[in-house]
This record gives C-alpha cells, structure tokens and sequence, in this order.
C-alpha cells in the first residue's frame, strides 16, 4: 500500500523502488549507520566485538535467507537442500583462491555459479514430484552432497580446507571490520538482486508456479525451465553466502552446513515471513539476536551453574529456537512480516484504522 | 435404578482401566519382585507427553489452509527435543545400559543381534494387529478418510481431532518403542533422528499410504544398506552404506514417486 496522497504519473515512477524523499532521507541515514557501525558498535564479549559479529552472520543468513525464499515462497517449492548448497558454495570457492589462486572476488561469484549449477541438477526431481516428496528428495540431496565433499580428497575431505583471508585488490580481509564491509556490501548488492527478480517477469512465473501449476502451464510458463531456475538461483545466493561463511571462519568443513541449519533457515523464513524480501532481513535478524542472546548468555549460566557443561548451552539456543519456530507457526503463520505491515497500514490511516481491513 | 445402572456402568469402564495399572504393577512385580510404587509417574509422563504432542503442538493446524505449516512444526519439534535432549544430558555417544538382552543368536550362517530379533517379531506382531485395525475397525476408517481431506471428514460426521490423537498416540509409542531398541543396538546419542531420516526412505519406497508398503519397504532398504555397507565400503569409503537409503529414495521418486504399493494420487484442477 502506498502512502496517501502519492499519484503516480508515469511508468517510471510507478516502478521506482524508493518514492518519498523521506524513504530516500532513511536510506542515505542506514547506508551512513552501516559504514559507521564498527566505530560505534559497543558490545563487546573479551576481545570478541559482539556487534560486528552479529552483523557478519545475519548477513550472510540474509543472503542465503534471499535464495531459500526465491525458491520456497515464491516458487512454491520446498527445499530442505539450502544447507548443502551452501557447502557446494564454500568449497568451490575455497578450492579456486586455495588450489588455483583464483582472485578472490572472480571465485566467489563462480563459485555461487557452481552451486547453481549443482543446485540445478538436485532441483530436476521437481519436474516430477512435488510438496513434501520434493522435500524428501532435497534431503537426500543433502546427505549426497555432503557425502561426495567428504570422500573426495581433492574437493573436501573429512578434514575440510583451511582457507587464509582472502584479499580484495591488494586489501587484505584480515580484521572484523573489513571483512565486515566486504559481507554488508555482498549483502546490499544480493538483496537489490533479490527485489528486482521478484519484481520482473522472472519473479512473476515463480509466483504463478506456486499459485497453480497446472494453471501456470496453460499461460504459457514452461514450468520445468523455471523451477530448474528457481532451484539454481537459490544455490546461487547459497553458494555465495557459504563461501563467505567459509572464509569469515577460516576454514570449509562440512561440519558447518548440517541438516539442521537448513532447517533453522526454513524456520527463518516462517518467523519473517515468506515471499517477502523485509520478511527475509526480519527472520535472519531475529535468529541471530536469539542466537547472540544464548551466546552472552551461555557462559553466565555456565559459571552460575559449574556442572552445566559446554554442550549443554548449546542445547538451550536449538531448543529456545524451535520453541520460536512453534510460537510462530501457531499464532503468526504469516511471520514478523505481517505484523509490520498492519503497524504500518494503522499508522498511515491514523484516525480511521479500523478501515485497514 | 438409572442411577445404578450409570453407576455400574462407570465403575465397570474404569475398573478396567485400574486393571491395566495393576497389570503394570504385578508385571514388574511378578517378574522382578519389586513393588514399583512410581507407575504412577510414569502415567502421568505418558499423559503429559501426549498432551504436549498432540493438543499443544498439533490441534492449532487440524483443517490449516497450508499444507507446510504443520511440516514445519513437525520439523521443529525435532529441533526442539533434540535441543532439550542436548540441554539435559550433553553430547556425545553413551552406552545404554538398559538391562536389555545384548547377546546374539545364531541363525544358520548368520550371527545377529538378540534385540534386533526382538524388534522384528514386535514389528511383525504390530504390523499384522495395525494393517487389520486400518481395514477393519470403523476408527481406521475414519483415519483414512480424515487422511484425504479433514473436511470431508468432518462433514462426513467423523471427529477429526479424536482421528488426530489417536494417530499421534500410536505413532508417539512405536517411535518410543523403536528408539528403545534402536539405543541398545548402536548406543545412546543424538544422532539417533537420522534413522528416522531413513525411515522417510522406506515410506517413499513402499507408498506413504500403505502400511503393508513401509512394512516391506523396510525390509528391501535394510538389506540394500547392509550390502552396500559390506560390499561397497572397500571401494568407496566409509558412509557409503549410510548413503544408500537417499540413493533408493532419489531414485524412487524419480521413478515411480508414489512409492511401489501406494496408491497414485490423482491431481485435480
């Protein structure tokens, strides 16, 4: 819904992403707040800068959150292989800066295409089958992918790869804060990606897809192509995000990419809600704060508690985040997302809100 | 005399009930002389897990538009006990000193594990007493209606939350009973839900609407994993066995994805 008084007059402004000056005014004040973050950033965990940190995983979620929400809220198909895609990502790039000394900033976008291409291939079982088979289907995908880095010495092994920082131009990637900037812009750059491929044809035969797939053939939408495209676009912004995960870490292991990340990702997408690009940077945003919470939380109940041990924190993060998962699915199906936008529509219609519905 | 009649009538049904407590009591005491004074508890557990699987978790999505969202619950609730699971014991494989047989018996030129021929003869007492209840009783009746759509269900006069429960009681007691078994054979840790990930496999292989399918599905994926696991392993590596049951369900969806004794579904526009 567009604020009041807006009267579109051409083509151009009718497509235009940021309208009011006061949109442009809180863009142009996030991008300064984004570039100025590691200044001001304050939590600090020992010498780890908590801020930072957080900022560095939530937007790699979002990024790999963009690719699962292209191919589950707006193709309609369900993917539990995100997780995988991501190591297929993480170890191709590793591989080329690692074994080809390939520049960093050539082997990540190849990279990302390497996962889309594998992406493509574990997605043509939904030529066929569809729901919760296709939802099987990605799981075996997902222990085959990770069962073929594992037993090939030359891409993975059991071992994984220890990767050094990578380096744009000369500029070496070794602090948080640099490689910080590298994954925000990354980030910016993906979900702009994002938007204007929902938005476009592309985006509308996804929807179609979903919406109804037999009517979607009758329109003339060659359903196979598509979801073959949804499924590697997903792997695209996957392999991306599993590359820089891989490199912000350190090293690319399978141990990294498990079957319940990609289940805390689909979970990331029920609580911010699908088909949304907002509902993709809410979910990311909201696991990482719980995540951050158990972090500092951890080792306060640790040291309160002496017999609690190391892997029993980690229990209360899983289960404190199903619980969120549930909560949500059962009270909010439609996700943080649509909460917003009844805040919003009440506000904009001020006095009269009740005629929101 | 109305009032006598309810009266009998109500102490008859529940004295029932007290008899299989007291079952439960003598069993234990009978076979092991202990006067076990926490059935009780255990009752109550029984009651409160169910309680919160079913009319917590799963009521909200009885008649749900989306056919994702009740998945997605499911999938968390594995998250959720695995979590709960981890916060209360830790990680890491433990020994599961249960008490139950860990021998082996002999069969032929075959040596196997006492308590996986324990668990074939329950699965194969189980199967026959549910495929029978599924075609005979009036209950399993409604449960495959209530399967096709909750509200023809309903309309057909069949209470869909009572199809609900039940269901979830059972499969809740076989997935008890399966674990059980499963952790005297290959020890207690958290990486134990991917057999039931393996599980998804057989249901694929045999149809996920036939009983009679898992029941055989079971049996043919077994067996390919176990001569993978021997004959394989040299060649390629440690896991293979354990890849083999997402090959079979690759390979089966692609083929034939109603599985080889389920019924086809037929797409209406």
């Amino acid at each position: 819904m567009q604020p009041c008084g807006t009267f579109n007059t051409s083509y151009r402004q009718d497509m235009v992403l940021v309208r009011t000056p006061l949109q442009w005014g809180m863009l142009i004040g996030f991008f300064v707040f984004l570039v100025l973050l590691p200044v001001i950033t304050p939590i600090k965990l020992g010498k780890l800068q908590l801020g930072l940190i957080f900022f560095i995983f939530t937007g790699i979620n979002i990024i790999t959150l963009h690719g699962l929400n292209i191919v589950m809220g707006f193709a309609g198909q369900l993917s539990l292989g995100q997780s995988a895609f991501m190591a297929v990502g993480a170890f191709a790039v590793s591989n080329l800066v690692v074994k080809l000394n390939v520049p960093f900033i050539v082997a990540l976008p190849l990279g990302g295409l390497i996962a889309a291409f594998v992406g493509m291939v574990f997605g043509t079982p939904s030529l066929r089958i569809k729901g919760l088979y296709l939802l099987m289907a990605t799981v075996a995908a997902h222990f085959i992918i990770a069962f073929t880095i594992i037993r090939l010495p030359a891409i993975g092994g059991t071992l994984g790869l220890i990767v050094s920082p990578p380096s744009i131009f000369g500029f070496e990637l070794n602090t948080d804060t640099r490689y910080y900037y590298i994954v925000m812009m990354v980030t910016i750059i993906m979900t702009i990606l994002a938007i204007n491929l929902t938005r476009g044809s592309v985006g509308r035969a996804f929807m179609a897809i979903r919406d109804d797939e037999v009517a979607a053939r009758v329109m003339g939408i060659n359903t196979f192509v598509y979801k073959a495209l949804a499924f590697g676009i997903s792997a695209f912004f996957a392999g991306i995000a599993g590359a820089l995960l891989a490199f912000y870490l350190g090293m690319a292991t399978v141990d990294h990419f498990t079957l319940i990340h990609a289940i805390w990702l689909m979970g990331m997408l029920a609580v911010g809600g699908m088909a949304s690009t907002r509902g993709v940077i809410f979910g990311s945003i909201f696991f990482n704060i719980i995540d951050t919470v158990t972090t500092i939380v951890g080792p306060i109940i640790q040291s309160a508690l002496p017999f609690f041990g190391h892997e029993h924190v980690a229990g209360i993060a899983m289960a404190l985040w199903a619980l969120v998962i549930i909560i949500f699915l059962i009270f909010e199906p439609r996700g943080i997302n649509h909460r917003w936008e009844t805040i919003k529509a009440s506000y904009r219609l001020h006095p009269f809100s009740y005629t929101r519905e | 005399m109305e009032v006598l009649a309810q009266t009998v009538a109500m102490g008859f049904l529940m004295g029932g009930l007290y008899a299989l407590l007291a079952i439960a009591i003598v069993l234990i005491f009978k076979a092991t002389k202990v006067f076990n004074l926490g059935t009780g508890g255990l009752l109550m557990a029984g009651a409160y897990i169910f309680y919160f699987f079913f009319a917590q978790l799963m009521r909200p999505f009885i008649g749900h538009p989306d056919p994702l969202a009740p998945v997605m619950v499911t999938l968390a609730l594995w998250v959720l006990l695995e979590g709960l699971i981890v916060t209360v014991w830790g990680g890491g494989i433990k020994s599961y000193p249960s008490g139950l047989p860990t021998g082996v018996l002999s069969m032929g030129k075959a040596v196997v594990p006492e308590i996986l021929f324990i668990g074939f003869v329950i699965t194969v007492v189980l199967v026959i007493s549910l495929a029978a209840f599924f075609q005979y009783h009036p209950l399993g009746l409604a449960m495959k209606v209530t399967a096709e759509s909750h509200q023809i269900a309903q309309s057909l006069g069949i209470d869909v939350k009572v199809v609900f429960a039940i269901s979830w009681a059972i499969a809740t007691g076989l997935s008890m009973l399966t674990g059980t078994i499963l952790a005297v054979h290959m020890g207690l840790s958290e990486v134990l839900p991917n057999i039931a990930l393996k599980a998804l496999s057989v249901v694929l292989v045999g149809g996920l609407n036939s009983l009679i399918g898992a029941f055989l599905g079971g049996f043919i994926v077994g067996i390919i994993e176990a001569l993978f696991t021997s004959y394989l392993t040299p060649y390629i590596g440690r896991g293979v066995g354990e890849l083999a049951p997402y090959l079979i369900l690759l390979v089966i969806l692609l083929v034939r994805p109603h599985g080889l004794f389920g019924i086809k579904e037929v797409e209406r526009i």
